[in-house]
């Protein structure tokens, strides 16, 4: 299947430092990719170049192409349809990216309404995509500081089924959780990726969390790619030093 | 040397913390209290350092209630019991110098002299520097303000800050949350070696059940302000009784495992009446809904607070 995300060349520049680099990318339909390392690797900054938002100050060069958009190069009005339908973004926080003057219900009603969606077909989506990430329909009535930072991820997750999107990027999505819920938000995304055929981009500092929902693994430091590769093959033969450092650094509790 | 014994404390109407009872050692030794977000770990830390008062119960240092120490009673116990937040940039005053910042507790520390007990003076008052490298850190970073620190050496600092009073506890509350992968390894690292080298007790507070066998013997588990389970650390990370410890092992993801949910929805909020796990409890039966399970014992040091759960009927689900 022709590939849903290509990333080619891509670098970001801050003046002559260079934030991130990833040479080549490619995630298809229901694929999952995850970008891992530490604060100041530059995953956040790659994942942020693919939804177009870079800071003032920043130069991108190189492709990114999603649904055949380049976002490098397309303008606001391109990016912008773009980041409302075919690509949803999942942060760390969603109650912060959530707007806290809106039930979430009213949130949920508005993005269908913008894609054309009213009425009775877009309540039936609406309990679809609840059903399909274990949410309540009586929380559509809750304001987003009412509702748990689990319960919230779900909510966001709700959203991009519910919107068809094609491609979920995904920071750090399960960092502020709790354990227990954790391992729900990341059963969830492994399932929707199979169930809807979303294309994801998985950035974490937790290899032993995405390990487990991504495919391909790439492994960042200092703005730079160290190792990528297929994830059995890099959990099993890392051939990068920092690789190994960070495989060995995973707490593990005896099973 | 520091115990809860019944501790209970309520803001309001909300009780955080139940009937709490824990005692804790001052010689290389480590218990940890493991549980999620809201289950009243971090009250239970506060309540010890003696930040908040509790509701019912005490708090024991020395045999003591912290609330009735002496003058002299009350700077030992300053002195020999020292919390290490996690960083968050609010444990070190951002306008000092990060040696000034260990230098101020030196500066009590000499001035407490003998009411800080015979101990503190058996042994020379160690300087900044001295500190600073018993932390694995420059002895040059003294100049330097928190904010020109990365986390990990932020953590290194208010760890070395901690040691200035020559404490027995060091009350550790989610000291490495904060830090990448990589750095929490070489926290914990420091933490076990100056336990080993300076015989210090550890009280852990955290989330994450893959540290906790680095620097404790014995954990307690924490659900909704009550313990549901407690024992050694070997037996209750690698067998867990109840299924509240049961899903919080799970749910550890590892390294190219699929993750494992608990079943249902792990937001659910506790049950206000009975045994509080009920609404996530994947074996109630009736009596839960009614009753709070008593602590039972299972094993030798081993409790679980649970109607239905054994050792034998509740094998892991994961071997």
């Amino acid at each position: 299947m022709s590939p849903v995300l290509t990333v080619d060349n891509l670098r970001v520049r801050a003046g002559d430092r260079l934030l991130a680099s990833l040479d080549a990318l490619e995630v298809g339909p229901g694929e999952c990719a995850a970008i891992v390392g530490e604060s100041g690797s530059g995953k956040t900054t790659t994942l942020n170049a693919m939804l177009g938002l870079t800071d003032d100050g920043l130069r991108v060069t190189g492709k990114i192409v999603i649904y055949g958009v380049d976002v490098v190069t397309a303008g606001e009005r391109a990016l912008r349809r773009l980041r409302g339908s075919a690509v949803a973004l999942v942060s760390q926080s969603p109650r912060h990216s959530l707007n806290p003057t809106m039930r979430l219900g009213t949130l949920l009603r508005r993005a269908l309404a913008r894609h054309g969606l009213h009425g009775a077909p877009a309540r039936k989506r609406t309990e679809a995509a609840l059903r399909s990430v274990l949410l309540d329909p009586g929380l559509l009535r809750r304001y987003p500081h009412q509702v748990s930072g689990g319960q919230a991820q779900r909510f966001a997750i709700a959203m991009a089924v519910a919107l068809r999107a094609r491609v979920i990027l995904a920071d750090e999505p399960t960092s502020a959780l709790d354990v227990t819920v954790q391992a729900a938000v990341l059963d969830l995304l492994a399932r929707v990726r199979g169930e809807y055929g979303i294309a994801m981009v998985f950035v974490s500092h937790d290899l032993a969390a995405v390990s487990g929902v991504a495919d391909r693994l790439v492994v960042m430091r200092d703005g730079g790619v160290v190792e990528s590769g297929p994830v059995a093959a890099v959990l099993d033969r890392p051939t990068a030093d920092y690789t190994r450092e960070l495989l060995a650094a995973v707490p593990a509790i005896r099973r | 040397m520091l115990s809860a014994e019944g501790l209970t404390v309520s803001f309001g109407r909300n009780r955080v913390v139940q009937a709490v009872t824990l005692d804790l050692p001052d010689a290389s030794g480590g218990v940890a209290v493991i549980g999620e977000s809201g289950s009243g770990k971090t009250t239970i830390a506060r309540a010890l350092l003696g930040l908040v008062r509790p509701t019912s119960g005490r708090v024991l240092f020395r045999g003591e209630d912290i609330a009735r120490l002496g003058r002299e009673g009350r700077a030992r116990y300053r002195s020999e019991v020292q919390p290490v937040f996690q960083d968050g940039d609010e444990a070190l005053d951002p306008r000092m110098r990060v040696g000034a910042s260990i230098r101020e507790a030196l500066r009590i520390r000499r001035r407490r002299g003998p009411a800080a007990g015979p101990r503190a003076m058996s042994r020379a008052t160690p300087s900044v520097a001295d500190l600073l490298a018993a932390v694995l850190l420059d002895p040059g970073l003294a100049d330097r303000r928190p904010h020109e620190l990365s986390g990990g050496e932020r953590q290194r600092v208010i760890i070395a800050r901690a040691l200035a009073v020559d404490p027995r506890l060091l009350i550790l509350d989610e000291p490495t949350s904060a830090l990448d992968v990589t750095v929490q390894a070489a926290v914990l690292d420091l933490l076990a070696g100056l336990r080993d080298e300076r015989g210090l007790g550890y009280l852990l507070i955290t989330h994450n059940l893959a540290i906790v066998e680095r620097l404790c013997q014995y954990v307690h588990v924490l659900f909704a302000g009550h313990i549901v389970e407690s024992g050694p650390a070997a037996t209750v990370l690698a067998a867990p009784v109840h299924p509240y410890t049961r899903a919080l092992r799970d749910a550890v993801p590892r390294l190219g495992g699929p993750p494992v949910p608990a079943g249902g929805t792990p937001e659910a909020l506790p049950a206000a009446t009975g045994c509080p796990f009920r609404h996530r409890c994947p074996i109630a039966v009736d009596s839960c809904a009614t009753e709070m399970p008593p602590a039972r014992p299972v094993a030798d040091g081993h409790q679980v607070a649970c109607h239905v759960a054994t050792a034998a009927a509740s094998p892991s689900s994961r071997t």
